[in-house]
């Protein structure tokens, strides 16, 4: 186990620099022991470029070996570091007085919840049965294998692989077959709460930061599943921070925030297939709320990457024929829509249900809604839109997945309804420092 | 998480109920920091920001110690146990699947089949946990097509498939016993 955590430390300090590399390829230079920044973005940074660019690496032919993570992590470190012109560094922010005690609290609790992620195997049915196949797959069978994939061996083929090049590192670094893959999946959610304090805590109040990083850290629907191996909650935190990075950008308009935010919902479209319509509504919001030519060019060219990053896979999937759960079952509007009107509502109440649930999220979710009626009252209108629209529309997605399944509804709902929720929730976490910020106030 | 606690139990009502005091008690003479801290006189907002801290504190006590009893059941686990943890949640015994693989080449393919008498976990999870743990060999679908055919609670006959004599695996010590054959291919 020492051994096995010693190659994780290693393989994950190749993906930090490897997002040090990305960043200072964006402008930014973050001092060492700036953790937030450091640490946070940094990592998730570099799980993000290293999940989209292997994924597109494997469509090409190679094996994602572990020799190859190592190249594929120093040439993007190489190219951050040879970047020429002005590294912008982040404003430093520190909390002060007894508002330290909630970082505190946050680090015990992600601390605790590591511990578990480093003991827990992968038992949860999705997370064998969808991922970590197509990991062990690419080991046994030396990359992408075009007649495994499309065999009845896997299930819904055609998803993704950012969440398969993320559990390679586990299985190319370490010991036994699936040993610590539910640690190495996690960390970018172990990573998210410092990530979201980088983007935020020049901009609000550290207590509105902290009391949500702290709501994060002990929601216990994200700790169940960042332990079970699913995807969820990384394209929640790729979704997030994407969002919020998208915010600030609009706020402050500096270019590497854009950057930033086409890389994290790269990351996004990249995990899971819902990805690609948050992030799509996503893309719409920032524009509807950019307005400015310039801005919406800039805007146009981030979007133009990240679909520019998801083509590999959309082609190599389409080309070998791979499908899903949906489209074997006869595809989404393949049922009778007009008499499967009833399941509008109830699908409606069973998402109401889970996000009203405060035994998975305690305060999360409260807190958020909260917030964005706060935000109407307050006349911080746009970041409220911004929000209601952004999360409000992804549910509603979610609402149209759930009438025009071919699956049978309640055996669909039942078994992904607690966590489909989960990347519009965090999105809406993530945005509550802003939306209980006044315009004019900074810290 | 794979031993999380289904019921709360003495300890954690307990602390449900510490947390709810911890929490009742910050709501009360916590608003005063609060507001000092935010420099708003917005009381709306300050109600908002310690009231969500109080929700938090609240359950955060009961929520940390399900995670201490998930690691203290989960951590014995053996790795060699973990590999096939995933299919004992679902009622199948991983170490009959065990020796399935030991039998079936790397490079042959098989076709999987469950008695409709089986319990519905096993039905549906079944075929996927052979995809995952059966790799590198590839399932087919359909049984004409698989140098192997794996049958989970009866015989390739009584399941209507054609095939070389089966072989008894073993039984299921998960569920009800039931038997577990392999065959080759009919020639």
């Amino acid at each position: 186990m020492t051994r096995d955590l010693l190659a994780l430390a290693l393989a994950n300090a190749c993906v930090l620099a490897a997002g040090h590399g990305v960043l200072r390829l964006m402008g930014l230079r973050p001092a060492l022991g700036d953790l937030p920044w450091s640490v946070g973005v940094g990592y998730i940074a570099g799980a993000a470029a290293v999940g989209v660019l292997g994924s597109a690496l494997l469509t090409a032919g190679l094996a994602l070996t572990g020799w190859q993570i190592v190249l594929l992590c120093a040439a993007l470190t190489a190219a951050g570091f040879a970047r020429r012109g002005e590294l912008r560094q982040p404003t430093r922010v520190k909390a002060r007085g007894w508002i330290r005690l909630l970082p505190l609290a946050s680090a015990a609790a992600l601390a605790v919840l590591a511990v578990d992620l480093a003991v827990q195997p992968i038992w949860a049915d999705d997370a064998w049965a969808i991922w970590a196949i197509k990991a062990a797959s690419i080991v046994e069978l030396g990359g992408l294998d075009p007649a495994f994939l499309s065999s009845a061996s896997v299930f819904s083929a055609d998803y993704p692989l950012v969440v398969p090049v993320l559990e390679l590192l586990a299985l190319r670094f370490y010991g036994l077959p699936n040993e610590l893959v539910p640690l190495q999946l996690g960390l970018v959610f172990l990573a998210f709460p410092a990530a979201l304090v980088a983007l935020l805590r020049d901009r609000v109040r550290p207590l509105l930061l902290w009391s949500v990083v702290l709501a994060v850290a002990l929601a216990p629907s994200l700790q169940i599943q960042a332990a079970s191996a699913v995807a969820d909650v990384t394209l929640a935190v790729f979704f997030a921070l994407a969002g919020a990075a998208g915010w600030r950008w609009m706020e402050r308009g500096e270019d590497e925030l854009l950057w930033l935010t086409a890389l994290f919902a790269a990351a996004a479209v990249g995990t899971k297939v819902e990805g690609t319509l948050f992030a799509c509504l996503l893309v719409v919001a920032l524009a509807a709320a950019a307005r400015v030519r310039r801005r919406l060019l800039a805007l146009a060219g981030a979007a133009a990457l990240v679909a520019a990053s998801a083509l590999p896979w959309e082609l190599w999937s389409r080309r070998h024929g791979l499908g899903n759960a949906l489209s074997e079952a006869g595809g989404a509007g393949s049922a009778d829509l007009l008499g499967s009107l009833d399941r509008i509502p109830r699908a409606a109440l069973a998402l109401t249900r889970e996000l009203a649930d405060p035994s998975a999220w305690l305060a999360l979710v409260a807190l958020s809604v909260a917030a964005i009626a706060l935000a109407f009252l307050r006349e911080r209108r746009a970041a409220a839109l911004f929000t209601l629209f952004v999360a409000g529309t992804s549910l509603a997605g979610l609402l149209v997945v759930y009438w025009t399944t071919p699956l049978d509804f309640d055996y669909h709902v039942a078994t992904s309804v607690r966590r489909v929720i989960t990347a519009p929730i965090l999105f809406a976490a993530a945005m509550t420092p802003l939306l209980l910020t006044r315009d004019q106030q900074s810290r | 998480m794979l031993n999380l606690p289904p019921e709360p139990g003495t300890t954690g009502y307990v602390l449900l109920a510490l947390g709810a005091a911890a929490g009742l008690l910050l709501l009360l003479l916590g608003r005063g920091r609060v507001a000092a801290e935010l420099g708003d006189d917005d009381r709306l907002l300050t109600l908002l920001v310690t009231g969500a801290l109080a929700a938090t504190v609240a359950g955060a006590p009961f929520t940390l110690w399900r995670v201490l009893v998930d690691i203290r059941e989960t951590a014995p686990i053996t790795p060699e146990h973990a590999e096939y943890v995933g299919a004992e949640t679902k009622l199948i015994d991983g170490e009959l699947v065990r020796l399935i693989e030991a039998r079936i080449p790397a490079d042959e393919t098989y076709y999987v089949r469950v008695s409709p008498d089986a319990y519905s976990e096993i039905r549906e999870s079944l075929p996927r946990w052979l995809g995952y743990e059966l790799l590198p060999r590839r399932q087919t679908r359909r049984a004409r097509e698989a140098d192997w055919v794996v049958t989970w609670g009866a015989t390739p006959v009584q399941l209507g498939l054609r095939s070389a004599p089966p072989r008894l695996i073993g039984r299921n010590r998960l569920s009800a016993r039931e038997p577990v054959y392999l065959a080759e291919r009919a020639s």
